[in-house]
Order: structure tokens, then sequence, then C-alpha cells
């Protein structure tokens, strides 16, 4: 991105300026270094979605923001059901609420090293992952329902995990208002045997432990140490969600001529929040999100089963279960008044500071924790939400290290086998569905997932909690 | 777009045929639906598509895949397709042929 059409603002906040067609400028937080590697598209893309009716405050940009659908990756944008805002589902995304789930294993790293080949085996058995995989769990037509509406708490009423489980999942492991009439037949019918599997592409399940602490505060309420294993399971709503979105795409596409709202890209087809198409649009993103989050409940199930069976003496708990891919309706001030809005994260993680009533209890005084996934190469990181983000970003940070080469280029440059044997000399054992998929997820296909966290830290976004380092991984 | 899912397209046998329909509001909507409706049946049918064919009238198309079940044994996995996007959409005629292009997210 062009250096010279940004205002700065601060160290780490850039701002694009208003042209005739947007609404509200677009903010980017970044250090100059992420901004200057930033394709020209996330600028155009931002502007876009300043311009779109209802936006509040400003369209803005996370340090890990790339090219998306419509949205850029790394993009927040609220808007106002009351001054005619809309909803899209470009700015969710086709994955809704892909996410991270951190598990605390009560085991360190010196406990798993000698049994690691055997864990992740296991794991890879156990877990279903890859195109074309199936769960254990096939679903009958009233039953895919409940999962819709009852999210992690109906996989939890059917034995797959502990009912503490769901008190360190957002929404308590349920967002409100789905309504399973809204989701096509075919969405359905593509999800009966999805429920707990891993999927492909960037999804993962990694072997991690905490190489270093940053806050001991937040790290001491989290539960941390240094030298802990964790387990991070990254996947969303399987071809559910796909499917809610490309229809919703068609849906949107019709209500936005009707409701003649003007877009620059065909991809930001949107209707207004107060519309039939806009209220069956949230309603069947929620039955999305509902899924994700009984997906990633069913994967811990199997998780800890592995675990209990390898390490007897592991206490496998969720440390937190937070979606980079929504659209939540959430009251934040504006001017001094606290409005309701609808605010879309795609490819952007919720960062609610302390106080905040969403936030689980035992986190309520620092703040809720942030789970960034890294590369299975490099590492990855837990943040705390901070107040400050709230001003700055209605309470949003970085998802992980954002591509910085696409999966075409990264094929033609690397190998999969040869990925995997070199993070095998590297000491990170990874187990793949496909070959394919490893070399398009070859770290170096990432950007530095470093810089983006120190620049979310740094711009006051989320503060850096600490730092965990891939041991092994699963990817789909 | 199959080619994404499994490594070589060539060792999926045409063997089994499945009619599908659909529609939108635009000739380049309607492409973008073609694909989906692929993906959304290869999902359910468990099936991988190789060969196709496709009849377009005003803004409903009517067509046929041929592939075969998934078998992981002569079949490499590929990627996940989540689906066909209105990125870099154009649909074009060009003499006797259709020239169509999207970006796939995976």
């Amino acid at each position: 991105m062009e250096l010279k059409q940004l205002k700065r603002l601060g160290e780490y906040q850039w701002e694009i300026p208003r042209d005739k067609d947007m609404r509200v400028p677009a903010l980017v937080f970044a250090g100059e270094d992420l901004v200057s590697d930033m394709d020209e598209k996330v600028r155009e893309q931002l502007s876009n979605v300043a311009s779109l009716p209802g936006i509040v405050k400003a369209a803005i940009a996370m340090p890990d923001a790339h090219w998306g659908y419509g949205f850029p990756i790394g993009g927040v944008a609220a808007f106002d059901p009351d001054d005619n805002g809309i909803i899209s589902a470009g700015g969710v995304g086709y994955d809704i609420s892909c996410g991270i789930r951190n598990l605390l294993t009560g085991l360190t790293r010196d406990e798993v090293l000698p049994l690691l080949e055997s864990l992740i085996d296991r794991l890879f058995q156990v877990v279903p992952s890859g195109v074309g995989s199936e769960g254990k769990i096939r679903l009958k037509p009233a039953e895919l329902d409940d999962v819709l509406t009852g999210g992690a708490q109906w996989a939890v009423e059917m034995g797959y995990g502990l009912p503490e489980d769901l008190a360190h999942t957002e929404e308590q492991g349920r967002l409100e208002g789905a309504d399973p009439s809204c989701v096509s037949d075919i969405a359905k019918r593509r999800q009966y045997r999805q429920v707990g599997t891993l999927g492909s592409g960037n999804h993962y399940l990694e072997i991690q432990y905490v190489e270093e602490i940053f806050h001991q505060p937040s790290a001491k309420a989290f539960g941390l140490k240094q030298g802990d294993v964790i387990v991070a399971i990254h996947c969303g709503s399987r071809a559910l969600g796909h499917q809610i979105g490309t229809d919703y795409l068609q849906v949107l596409g019709k209500a936005g001529k009707k409701y003649q709202i003007p877009i620059k890209e065909r991809e930001l087809v949107c209707a207004p929040i107060k519309s039939p198409e806009g209220e069956r649009y949230y309603k069947a993103m929620a039955c999305g999100v509902n899924c994700a989050l009984a997906n990633r409940q069913v994967i811990t199930h199997l998780t800890r089963r592995v675990f209990h069976e390898i390490f007897p003496k592991a206490a496998v708990k969720n440390l937190y279960d937070v979606s980079h891919n929504t659209c939540k309706i959430e009251e934040h001030r504006v001017n001094g008044e606290v409005k309701r809005l609808y605010v879309h994260r795609k490819g952007a993680t919720r960062a609610f500071g302390p106080g905040r009533a969403e936030i689980p209890d035992a986190f309520r005084d620092v703040g809720q924790p942030v789970l960034i996934g890294g590369t299975m190469g490099t590492c990855s990181y837990i943040l705390v939400g901070q107040e400050t983000g709230e001003a700055l970003a209605w309470g949003s940070a970085c998802h992980g290290a954002g591509r910085s080469m696409s999966r075409r280029a990264a094929l033609k440059r690397w190998k999969g086998r040869k990925v995997i044997s070199e993070m095998a000399h590297r000491g990170i054992l990874i187990r793949a569905a496909s070959y394919r998929g490893a070399a398009e997820e070859a770290p170096e296909a990432y950007k530095d997932v470093t810089k983006v966290v120190d620049s979310t830290h740094q711009a006051g976004l989320a503060r850096k909690v600490a730092k965990l380092r891939p041991m092994a991984c699963i990817k789909g | 777009m199959f080619s994404l899912l499994v490594e070589d397209l060539d060792t999926v046998i045409p063997e089994k045929s499945v009619t599908i329909s659909c529609g939108s509001f635009d000739m380049e909507g309607l492409f973008v639906a073609w694909l989906n409706s692929l993906l959304a049946e290869s999902d359910i049918q468990r099936l991988i598509f190789s060969d196709f064919k496709v009849k377009t009238q005003d803004l409903t198309l009517t067509g046929t895949a041929m592939g075969e079940p998934f078998d992981f044994s002569r079949h490499q996995r590929g990627v996940e397709v989540k689906g066909a996007t209105f990125t870099e959409l154009a649909v074009r005629q060009d003499g006797d042929w259709w020239i169509a292009q999207c970006v796939v997210d995976v």
C-alpha cells in the first residue's frame, strides 16, 4: 500500500481519507513495514466498505489485513441498524465463525515430548481431517437443527465434552437468534456427516508449548505457565457455513438491487439490517456460528479422550474459544451514547477489555483471551483484550499471520513432502491429509506473525500475554 | 475446481451422472451458482466430478456432472473448495465458445 496515499495518525495508526463516496474514513492499524507490504487492494476494499450505508466511525483494517472477497480479511466494520445500516455476507466470510480454541492440558513440554509421536499419530487417527473426511457423528435433519440452535451446548448435552467447557466459550457456546428455517436444505444435507471434522486449507490441530510469558497477571488468570503444553484447534462451520455464505450471496445480491444499495464490488452484496433478507441472513449466520462452536466442542472431546489415553494424568481444560469470522450484535459507545451495532469481523478477533459482561467471570478483571494462530513452523500467540481497543476498533484484534503469498505461488515454490521433512528436522511433527495442503501452508507463505502481533500490541488493540511454539501439527 | 479437490483428475472415472439445475439474477451469478451446486452435490453424494455438460436458457442452467465416489486408495486428496466467489468473475461468449472465470475460496 502506498504510504503517500495515507495520513499517519500515530506510529501504528493510519487513515485513508474520505473520498466523495466514502461515508466515513478508513483506518489501518499496523507498523510502517506491514502497511507498506499490504496490497493496494486492501485500500480499495476498505474504501468500498467505508461507502456502505450505516457504517459507523470507520472501516478498519487489522495488522494482518490482506485482500479478501468484498471486505478485506482482517477487516472490521460496525453498522447502525437505526441509520439504514446493512449486513453483508462478504463481511463475515465463507467460513462462518472460523475460530480458535485453545486447550490447557495440565502437562509440560518435557512430559509430552517422549510420547509426542504417539500422541500426534493417535490424534490424526481420531480427529477427521482433509477433503472428503467424515465425522463419527451421523445426524438426522431434526438433530442437525438442534446443532444449529444449540451450538457447543448441544454437543455437551450429547456427551461431547464437559459443562465447564461452555463457560470458556464465546457466547457460552451458543449464539442467540439462530433460526434453522433460514438455512437451506442443501446446506443442512452437506453437514450431516461433517460435525466434528477439521476440514482442510489453513485449518489445523496443533500441539504447542508456552515458550515465553509477556504479561504475568493475564497469564496467571488464563492458567498459563512457561513450558505448559497447549492444544490449538483452528476450524469453522465446515460445509454448512460455506453453503450459507454461497446461498446468501445470491439472496443479498437480489436484495441489494431491490433496496438500491450502491456497491462497488459484487462480493459486497448486502441488505439493510432491518429488512426481511437482512434478518434472515443474520439468523442463518447465527446457525453457522453455532455449527462451528459445536464442531470445535466435538473435536475438543475427541482430543481430550486421546490425551487421557496416552497421559492418564492429563487435565484437558478449555482455556477459551473465540471466532474470527462473525457478525455480532454488540453495545458500543458512539459519541458518548451507547448504541447497539452489528459488528462485522472478518479475519479479526473480538478482543474485549476488562469489565465487559460478555467475558467469562474468570477473565473479567483482566480482559478476554485473544487467540492468534501463526504457522506450523513459527509460533502462535495469546493476547488479552484491552479497553483501549474498544475505542479504537470496537474491541477487535488481528487473527493470525495473514498470507503473504497465494496458494498457487506457494505450491509452485514448495513440495509438501519436503515441507513436512524440513519441519521434522526442526523437531515439529506434521501429519497432513494432503501434501498439496502442506505445501500451500508452508510457513514462508505467511507474514511474520510476530510483527503482526507486535503491531497489534503497540497499537493498543490487545496486549501480548504468551508466545506458543509448535511441537506437532495436523493439517487438514 | 475439482482438480483442487484431488491431485489427478484423470484418475476419476465418469461412471455416475448427476443432473443439476440452478438459477441466478444474471449470467455471471449463474456461473457461480452452477459451480456451487456442483460443490454441494459432490459433498452430499460423496462424488468427485470430472466431466460436465451444461445448457442455459434465460437465467436457468441445466447440467449433468459425471464422476465417481471418492476413493482415497486411488484419488490423492487435494484441498477443499469452500465456494465459488464473485471475485474476478467474468462470463463472455467468443464465437461458439463460452469463457467463464471466477476465484474459488479454499
